[in-house]
């Protein structure tokens, strides 16, 4: 079937629902790459060979991951006419008995986590309820989702489909307004009334700098080009963040409807999708979406029977940490050295092969979609005064639940450590936090109450960055710290600028000296006077905060440091 | 036409044109900046962070290299406050840590009064101080494209393909021209010999470029017999200009460039039409009188002019 005009979605809708709250028992197993990484493709395999052997009728069907790292391998079984139930830590061996519940109608006490009740749409308006008729009484004693302080406590927009549907069925996607917000900016709004609403919203880029979306989008629709591209930033070279190939692995339809929006609001026909080429999984599942979305014409030429066409491109980058810099992306995409660019020129003037280009980071680009359908204003009610919306946060390191979550931008990152993280994994008191990847300061336990904001955190010197949290305990070596990371930025430094690439092998160097026990007090000179210069120098944000994790630790850890000087000399 | 801005350099209110650069502008009107890594022939790179200067605009400060930021109007720089001789210093330093015996360098740190790199900083003795200038100019000028960067990071170097032997190089010798340091090694050799266990075989003259492990033939000339080019380099050029295939047998300064006989020449521009290059002009000689005139840098010594002129006044 082909959707030629915005009512055909109408269809793909009903078919969706038919789909997520069937006739027949549906089961679905996270297999993200967090869940497969537990053993989530055995049980998969386990499931469809038990059901066949206990005669039981069922679909079973692989989705993405719902933030429960922390319970992975997850495994939801929707009855026909039931609650949704999931089951976390599912083992090989108790898929017999899981399956054997799904005959007697049976909820296994040891495995569940919650149970869903219905399916709330994007729009909040309608929902897709699970449960039709009586309701089951063995199923009163599972909590429902929203009384869980996982759940409770977060706000879902933009991962709202991650772990519900299945990545490849474009059917489940539009279920959930999948593609309406394509349809209402192409049938009811003009380019510049889309990025105005984009510029209500007050929406900023997710990927670190955190500047004006709408401002951007803006000056690349008046620069003068012949062509001009889109470009969505999933290089994800951060050690210890996955949101990013968590997302395309869960819901890749959402970013293909975004860059599409964002095509038709700069004037850009064609899109590429710059991804690190550790994630596998979620190139398949992109690749795939992206091929279901051009038989189905919402790629390709005049989609919907409108004047817009789209095309949509994979490149598969190296995962070097520098290609997240969007000037060094372009280049790597342009098929040469992932190297920044000096600027002005910003990319939205002269971008990608010379042409006006939006680069936009997965996570900007998936809450277009749903900025469209709810409008800017209402927006921009989420959040702090200068940051909106919400963000996705990888919570990593030492926690007892390792996960991500999305919460509104102002929540404190104490609340973000106790109600998700559930403290540390050992027990011991947090010692330091890091927000924002490598390129964050690593700040101590006693500013935990600053919130997740762009300009706070800057403030605080880490920044909001890519969403990762990584959390230390107090048996944490601070200047053992710092040296990983300041190893990482060596490594990970494209070596054009003299500042950066020098800088960072000296300062290795020198940090490697002190943890040896030939450290004094003109290294610690030495290390602040290299790390101004880096700051102003250096020719990308790489190498301007490469010098942020020891300078933190100067900062709120000197004692860590100096008890490693030599006093006097021998 | 380019419109013209206005802008501050040092307090001193300057005119420029659209598209250029502050290092392009300080230096026409005078003002000293420090550059490694910038050349009039390639396009701004800015990696040795050396031109920084201050810039003002919009209420906000920051530190910028001169060498890639363009003009804008109302901009107001400053090229020597204490923030950037701080940092060039740095820049120094560290540049004097990684190449301490390059003349350059050490002529920079005089200059700004560094006599050695802080003593907590490791050392190296590298030559290369990675400006790019060579694998610029090999690709945008040479448009050969023979060498580029490897490896990332501290373990970024310049160099051949896969570390063999350069197969696009046509040993032009450009990025030894270009480098500040003198570390690329490009001989011309008078003759080496062949050997096999056969015996040896003189090669003739060749030119060798260490770095990129390239030997080349050297063209001799014909009537001198002086070698004057490598072979590669001649036949690119050659290529390009579609210039005919005897066509380098002479050097240059063997070359026989048209002789005009003023007496015989009518005056009729078919030379002038039929040239090239360019080379050939009528110049006025008083009342309906013209006479060709032949401009020896743009001749190719094609001997075209010497075949159209219908009397002979070309040999």
């Amino acid at each position: 079937m082909k959707i030629k005009r915005p009512e055909d979605l109408k269809k793909i809708k009903r078919e969706g629902i038919k789909l997520l709250s069937p006739t027949i028992t549906r089961i679905t197993v996270g297999t993200a790459t967090c869940g497969l990484a537990k053993g989530a493709g055995k049980i998969y395999e386990a499931l469809k060979y038990e059901v066949k052997r206990q005669k039981v009728k069922a679909d079973i069907i692989s989705v993405g991951c719902n933030g429960l790292c922390y319970a992975e391998p997850i495994v939801e079984v929707i009855r026909a006419g039931k609650p949704r139930i999931t089951y976390g830590r599912v083992s090989v061996e108790m898929v017999v008995e899981l399956v054997k519940s799904i005959k007697t109608g049976a909820i296994i006490k040891e495995l569940v986590l919650m149970r869903h009740d219905e399916e709330k749409s994007a729009l909040g308006t309608e929902s897709i309820k699970y449960t039709k008729g009586k309701f089951p009484k063995s199923y009163t004693s599972v909590k429902e989702y929203r009384r869980l302080a996982f759940y409770r406590n977060q706000m879902r927009l933009v991962s709202r489909n991650a772990g519900t549907i299945s990545p490849e069925s474009l059917e489940e996607y539009g279920a959930l307004n999948g593609y309406e917000s394509l349809a209402k900016a192409l049938t009811t709004m003009s380019p510049e009334e889309v990025i105005k609403e984009v510029s209500v919203s007050k929406l900023r880029g997710r990927g670190g700098a955190g500047f004006p979306t709408g401002v951007k989008w803006e000056a690349c629709r008046k620069a003068d080009g012949d062509k001009k591209y889109i470009v969505c930033n999933c290089s994800e070279g951060d050690p210890e963040i996955g949101m990013h190939r968590s997302f395309l692995e869960s819901d890749p339809h959402l970013i293909i409807e975004g860059m599409a929006i964002a095509g038709y609001a700069v004037g850009a026909e064609e899109g590429y999708i710059y991804l690190n080429d550790r994630y596998q999984l979620a190139l398949e599942r992109l690749e795939g979406a992206i091929k279901r979305a051009e038989r189905m014409g919402l790629l390709g030429r005049k989609i919907m029977g409108s004047d817009f066409s789209f095309s949509l491109k994979v490149k598969r980058g190296g995962g070097a940490y520098v290609c997240g810099e969007e000037t060094a992306l372009l280049d790597a995409l342009e098929g040469s050295f992932g190297e920044p660019r000096p600027r002005p020129p910003f990319p939205a003037e002269k971008g990608l092969f010379g042409e006006p280009t939006v680069v936009n980071n997965l996570e900007t680009l998936a809450t277009i979609p749903l900025i469209i359908l709810k409008g800017g204003k209402w927006f921009s009610g989420i959040g702090t005064a200068s940051s909106k919306g919400t963000k996705i946060v990888a919570l990593s390191g030492n926690v007892a639940q390792t996960c991500w979550v999305e919460v509104p931008l102002g929540t404190s990152i104490k609340n973000i450590i106790d109600t998700f993280g559930k403290g540390t994994a050992n027990g011991k008191k947090i010692k330091a936090f890091q927000t924002g990847g490598p390129s964050g300061g690593m700040l101590p336990a006693k500013l935990l109450q600053l919130r997740l904001d762009y300009d706070q955190l800057n403030k605080a010197g880490s920044l909001l960055g890519s969403g990762g949290l990584l959390v230390m305990d107090e048996d944490t070596d601070m200047l053992d710290m710092a040296k990983f990371f300041t190893d990482f930025f060596a490594d990970e430094s494209c070596g054009k600028c003299s500042t950066c690439r020098e800088g960072t092998k000296r300062l290795q160097e020198i940090l490697a000296s002190i943890m040896e026990g030939h450290g004094t007090k003109e290294h610690i000179s030495l290390i602040k006077r290299m790390a101004a210069a880096m700051k102003d120098n250096a020719a990308c944000a790489l190498g301007k905060t490469a010098a942020a994790p020891i300078l933190s630790v100067l900062k709120h850890f000197p004692k860590e440091i100096e008890g490693k000087l030599l006093t006097k000399r021998t | 036409m380019k419109l013209m801005v206005t802008l501050k350099i040092n307090g001193k209110k300057i005119k420029a044109k659209e598209g250029t650069t502050i290092l392009e502008v300080a230096r026409a009107n005078g003002i000293e900046i420090p550059t490694l890594c910038s050349n009039d022939a390639l396009r701004p790179y800015g990696a040795c962070r050396l031109c920084i200067v201050e810039i003002r605009k919009n209420g906000n400060t920051f530190v910028e290299t001169s060498c890639t930021y363009p003009v804008e109007e109302g901009l107001e720089v400053k090229t020597f406050t204490p923030r950037i001789v701080e940092g060039r210093k740095m820049v120094i330093e560290l540049h004097l840590a990684r190449c301490p015996n390059v003349k350059i360098i050490k002529h920079l740190a005089e200059e700004y009064g560094i006599t050695e790199s802080a003593k907590e900083m490791g050392k190296e003795n590298e030559y290369c101080i990675l400006c790019g200038l060579c694998v610029r100019a090999c690709s945008e000028v040479v448009k050969a494209g023979a060498i580029q960067f490897a490896g990332k990071g501290a373990n970024k170097v310049v160099d051949s393909p896969f570390n063999q032997t350069a197969e696009d190089c046509i040993a032009c010798g450009s990025c030894a021209f270009v480098c500040p340091t003198g570390i690329i090694e490009k001989n011309d050799l008078a003759s080496t010999s062949l050997c096999s266990p056969e015996g040896c075989e003189p090669t003739g003259p060749q030119r060798e470029i260490i770095n990129w492990k390239v030997e080349h033939k050297l063209q001799v000339c014909k009537k001198c017999g002086n070698p004057y080019a490598p072979g590669p380099h001649l036949e690119k050029v050659k290529q390009e200009q579609n210039l005919p295939n005897e066509f380098f047998d002479i050097c240059p300064s063997c070359r026989q460039y048209p002789v005009i006989d003023e007496d015989k020449c009518l005056g009729c521009g078919g030379c002038m039409e039929n040239c090239p290059c360019g080379a050939l002009e009528l110049d006025d000689k008083g009342g309906y009188d013209k006479k060709a005139h032949v401009y020896t840098e743009n001749c190719t010594a094609c001997h075209s002019c010497e075949l159209m002129c219908p009397v002979q006044a070309i040999s």
